[in-house]
């Protein structure tokens, strides 16, 4: 099998986990990355939408690189930022593209609509919700 | 030249003939057979004439190209309601296409919308994650 078969279905054990996982401490995370700035994104998201998932909806490969493309589902229960918990629900679009290297994930980087999901979480300018 | 190869050889060629220049119907006729991203091409072309994109990582499986970007563009019309800054606006995106007897026949495109909003004169409404700790303290 090729590197790129090979990451692509590592990719796939590595989003199944993190949507099956009831506890994603740093622990967790670490089986799966070295990549720091992927652990605190995945903290941080965890704290405000709790127990949050990804669904993969197209995945590219070439070499040790993976892009995919995810729904994120959500719910808000916990503070963004200083924005309070709305406990609305939504789905949003991100991209993000992975290194691997040795069955970890080394670097990431990730686009997602962030205007989007201010608009779904009902945030307009005057109604931020103030520390 | 393999199929894979001769998509992303395609993909600069049509981002080179775009980056920089008017995108007219023609121009754009040549490599994208895409009405709904000719279209919004199109729109924002009328907002920020004769755009600028930077590659910046490139890959492609099967029929698929897939690239990140960097959007540059002067602000010159009315976008999201904000009418011209005359400011040079950057900000990432990711756009994928599908092609098909060397044309575009599908595609998307994800970009962070609140960087563009901002940038045209949105009043921020990003979360202040400074206060995170305090807040979630407060709980």
């Amino acid at each position: 099998m090729d590197q790129a078969k090979k990451n692509k279905q590592f990719m796939m054990r590595y989003a199944n986990a993190m949507n099956n996982e009831k506890n994603r401490n740093r622990e967790f995370i670490e089986q799966w990355t070295t990549d720091q700035k992927l652990v605190e994104h995945i903290l941080f998201f965890d704290q405000a939408f709790p127990g949050y998932t990804g669904e993969i909806e197209e995945m590219t490969a070439e070499g040790n690189k993976v892009i995919m493309k995810m729904r994120m589902k959500c719910k808000h229960e916990g503070y963004l930022g200083n924005i309070a918990p709305t406990h609305r629900e939504f789905e949003v679009s991100a991209v993000a593209g992975y290194e691997i290297d040795n069955e970890k994930i080394v670097r990431t980087w990730l686009i997602s609509d962030q205007l989007d999901l201010m608009k779904l979480l009902g945030l307009e300018k005057d109604s931020l919700t103030k520390p | 030249m393999n199929s894979i190869k001769r998509n992303k050889q395609l993909i600069l060629d049509y981002i080179n003939a775009l980056s920089g220049h008017e995108k007219t119907t023609e121009r754009l006729l040549k490599y994208n057979a895409d009405r709904g991203l000719i279209g919004y091409i199109q729109f924002i072309d009328s907002v920020f004439p004769a755009y600028e994109v930077f590659v910046e990582e490139m890959m492609a499986e099967g029929d698929k190209v897939i690239v990140r970007a960097r959007f540059r563009g002067r602000h010159e019309g009315t976008i999201m309601g904000f009418e011209a800054t005359h400011r040079v606006i950057e900000y990432p995106f990711v756009v994928r296409y599908q092609i098909k007897d060397d044309k575009i026949i599908n595609s998307w495109v994800v970009a962070d919308n609140l960087v563009l909003a901002e940038a045209v004169g949105m009043k921020s409404i990003r979360p202040n994650t400074a206060q995170r700790a305090n807040n979630t303290e407060q709980q």
